[in-house]
């Protein structure tokens, strides 16, 4: 009934639907940055349709034998030049300047370019994780962030245990699977990192300005007085934080929504739901992702909800409880801007010869730094396996704690 | 019945009340006090808003922080800065806090429309609050303290803002309500209390110096209060020698009405009856809060 009442003073605020449009706006036109891709990720629709996503012996095999035609068609078209083509590409770079070629072949020919990748990176896979040795990115991570100490003892353990994750990885043949090829696409960057941290950054602020609009409300209108001695009384600070949440929950609902549901008509992911994160395709830099865990794309996208999810009412419970103590929005703002400020600042500037820089990482500022990195070994400092479940557990008893106080502290604070 | 036991309070180093010692049953109390005595900082106190830093408030022998949802559940209050929202109809704003109020949408609709035209605001009922006058919200203001029908009305200068005949409407409406309540009522103006209060309490330096009937209180100045006429050019010594607490000034002639202890030596003096407001002037008249203000 009374929370009721609160949703409504939060849906009446103007700002929240302004800034919810304009994120929605923002999104969308992130999400439409690939789209110059979207015929060339067709081709891998049609391989996986016709071969699965699996690269074992017999579908190289069936790949093969089909690349084999494509490469005798493309050689059939090529025959006036008197060379042998053993690749599409081939042919595409020695007449990149004249085409020669009809539309028609022009655009099979790109299309067969294509196929020419997924096949010759499949068959280069297994060398690559051969040669992949651990001890290389450790100590180029030590040097590149001058590590010393305690610190880069560290860094070579960790790596150490990512290298026994590497070969259970192989031995699971988690790294062999078809996916977009994403040191060309770089599709896995622009879904959680540049979507994703645009999501957590947008729902920040609407999270912190609904929480502390609707906590501060009574002080901002000057009906504290009538509105805290009325029979429910201090108890109406939870029912803000209930409506707060609610707020929260549907803006959540409307923007990941949205921009999901665009990032994915846009993109086809059919057939590529269920292929492993960690697969060698979805490699972008050149150490390949790879998740502690054995998680397929969607597993993943469903944790990076439920990241998203849980650090946004972290940032909830904070705002809750700067708000009861300061009673204004913009000093609830400018605070909380200061604190998730020094959350990011602090370990850049941390010394680096201490394993005190790896504590400074536990924090809901620095994790949503880098959320295409979440579960993974790749982030030199957040390389724990258990780094996302301690800094949520944790955040979440300190703010539930924070909650829970400013509560019991609101009943009895002096409401001048 | 209310009792204010050996309350105290400080801001800081300041302090605001001394070992305040109050019953309250029912019937109308005026709070009497110049500006910054303490009124709100007791009524505060009443309505749970601040906490005494010594001494207890008790309602019907318990603490009322004890009694908590029970005590609030029976008070009403109107602040001396009555805020709020301004998109609100009145209607709107006053089924919000009868929610808060514990309130039944129903039993809240009816009592809304009933206190909307008791305070005169039922042509106004969907109009915007941003577009009332001073007055007219302070009628709100008035209407939102009855809706739960509270055992214990505070009101902090419910009269301020209010033109003379809502003046007059709203001492009836307390004289009615006044029955089966308590009633605590704020002011510095002397006439609001005057006609309807059934005890004045004064606020004296930190502490309650009277706490009595307005004929007791009055009686303090009994055979002290004088008029009489003196020419205007012998006003300013006479000023100087008396106090004086009212002058009118005919043709050539001023008329003093003044205090003095000395028995009627002047046989043109007339002794009168004093009123609440002589005994006002009297006991703040070297009171430091008062200087500079006009009462
Ligand atoms: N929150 C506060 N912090 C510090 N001092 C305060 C606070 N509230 C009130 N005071 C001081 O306490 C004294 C009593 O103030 P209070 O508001 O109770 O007076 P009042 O009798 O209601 O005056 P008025 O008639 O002007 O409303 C004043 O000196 C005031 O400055
Ligand atoms: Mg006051």
């Amino acid at each position: 009934m009374i929370i009721k009442h609160e949703l409504w003073k939060i849906a009446k605020m103007p700002i929240i639907w302004f800034l919810l449009l304009f994120f929605i706006g923002l999104n969308v036109l992130i999400s439409l940055t690939n789209t110059d891709f979207k015929e060339d990720m067709a081709v891998l629709k049609d391989l996986v349709r016709n071969y699965g996503h699996d690269i074992n012996v017999e579908m190289m095999t069936d790949l093969g034998d089909d690349y084999e035609e494509k490469v005798a068609w493309v050689n059939h078209i090529a025959k006036h030049d008197g060379k042998t083509y053993e690749h599409p590409s081939e042919l595409l770079d020695t007449y990149i300047s004249e085409k020669p070629f009809n539309e028609d072949e022009m655009q099979k020919l790109w299309q067969y370019r294509s196929i020419e990748t997924y096949y010759r990176v499949s068959q280069d896979i297994d060398e690559f994780y051969q040669k992949l040795d651990l001890k290389d990115s450790a100590s180029a991570i030590i040097g590149m962030y001058g590590m010393k100490d305690a610190a880069a003892d560290t860094v070579r353990d960790q790596f150490q245990k990512l290298d026994r994750r590497l070969e259970e990885l192989i031995e699971n043949g988690e790294h062999k699977h078809l996916f977009f090829h994403n040191k060309v696409y770089e599709m896995h960057e622009l879904l959680f990192e540049k979507i994703g941290r645009a999501l957590i950054f947008e729902l920040m602020l609407l999270f912190v300005l609904i929480t502390a609009a609707v906590t501060n409300y009574e002080f901002e209108n000057k009906t504290a007085a009538v509105s805290y001695t009325a029979k429910r009384g201090r108890k109406l600070a939870l029912a803000k934080l209930a409506a707060a949440s609610i707020a929260g929950f549907f803006v959540i609902l409307v923007l990941i929504g949205v921009t999901f549901t665009t990032y994915f008509l846009t993109y086809d992911y059919s057939g590529l739901w269920n292929v492993p994160i960690s697969t060698y395709f979805n490699a972008e830099m050149p150490l390949p992702y790879i998740t502690w865990w054995n998680l397929s794309f969607l597993e993943y996208l469903g944790f990076f909800v439920l990241f998203v999810i849980i650090i946004q009412y972290l940032f909830m419970g904070i705002t809750f409880f700067l708000s009861i103590f300061m009673k204004n929005t913009y000093l609830v703002f400018f605070c909380f801007l200061i604190i998730a400020g020094a959350g990011v600042l602090l370990p850049e500037i941390a010394p680096h010869g201490s394993n005190f820089i790896f504590y400074l990482q536990y924090t809901p500022y620095v994790m949503v730094m880098n959320p295409h990195e979440w579960l993974m070994g790749n982030g030199p400092f957040t390389i724990y396996k258990t780094y996302e479940a301690v800094t949520i557990v944790v955040w979440t008893l300190v703010t539930g704690s924070l909650c829970a106080l400013s509560i019991r502290r609101f009943k009895r604070m002096q409401l001048h | 019945m209310l009792v204010m036991n050996q309350v105290s309070k400080k801001f800081g180093n300041f302090t605001a009340l001394k070992d305040v010692t109050l019953e309250f049953d029912n019937g109308i109390y005026g709070l009497l006090a110049p500006n910054g005595a303490g009124k709100t900082t007791m009524i505060k106190m009443l309505v749970t808003l601040l906490f005494p830093t010594n001494g207890e408030i008790l309602y019907d022998g318990t603490d009322i922080t004890t009694l908590d949802e029970e005590y609030r559940n029976v008070l009403g209050y109107l602040p001396q800065e009555f805020g709020y929202y301004k998109n609100y109809t009145p209607e709107k704003y006053l089924m919000y806090l009868a929610a808060l109020k514990g309130m039944e949408k129903n039993t809240a609709k009816q009592k809304i429309t009933e206190l909307l035209k008791l305070v005169g605001l039922e042509n106004v009922t969907n109009k915007k609050l941003k577009k009332f006058s001073g007055g007219m919200i302070q009628r709100v203001g008035i209407a939102q303290a009855m809706l739960n029908d509270p055992k214990i009305l505070i009101l902090d200068e419910p009269t301020s803002g209010l033109d003379p005949k809502e003046r007059a409407r709203f001492r009836k409406l307390l004289n009615v309500l006044a029955q089966d309540r308590i009633i605590i009522l704020s002011t510095h103006i002397v006439s609001d209390v005057e006609s309807i209060a059934n005890q004045i309490i004064m606020i004296k330096d930190k502490k309650v110096l009277y706490k009595d009937s307005i004929t007791n209180i009055c009686e303090i100045l009994e055979g002290k209060i004088y008029e009489t006429e003196v020419e205007i050019a012998n006003a300013e010594s006479f000023r100087a020698k008396y106090f004086s607490i009212g002058e009118r000034q005919e043709r050539d002639q001023m008329t003093f009405r003044f205090i003095t202890e000395e028995k009627a030596i002047d046989p043109a003096w007339r002794n009168v009856r004093p009123s609440l407001e002589d005994v006002f002037l009297y006991i703040y008249q070297d009171d430091a809060t008062l200087a500079g203000s006009t009462v």
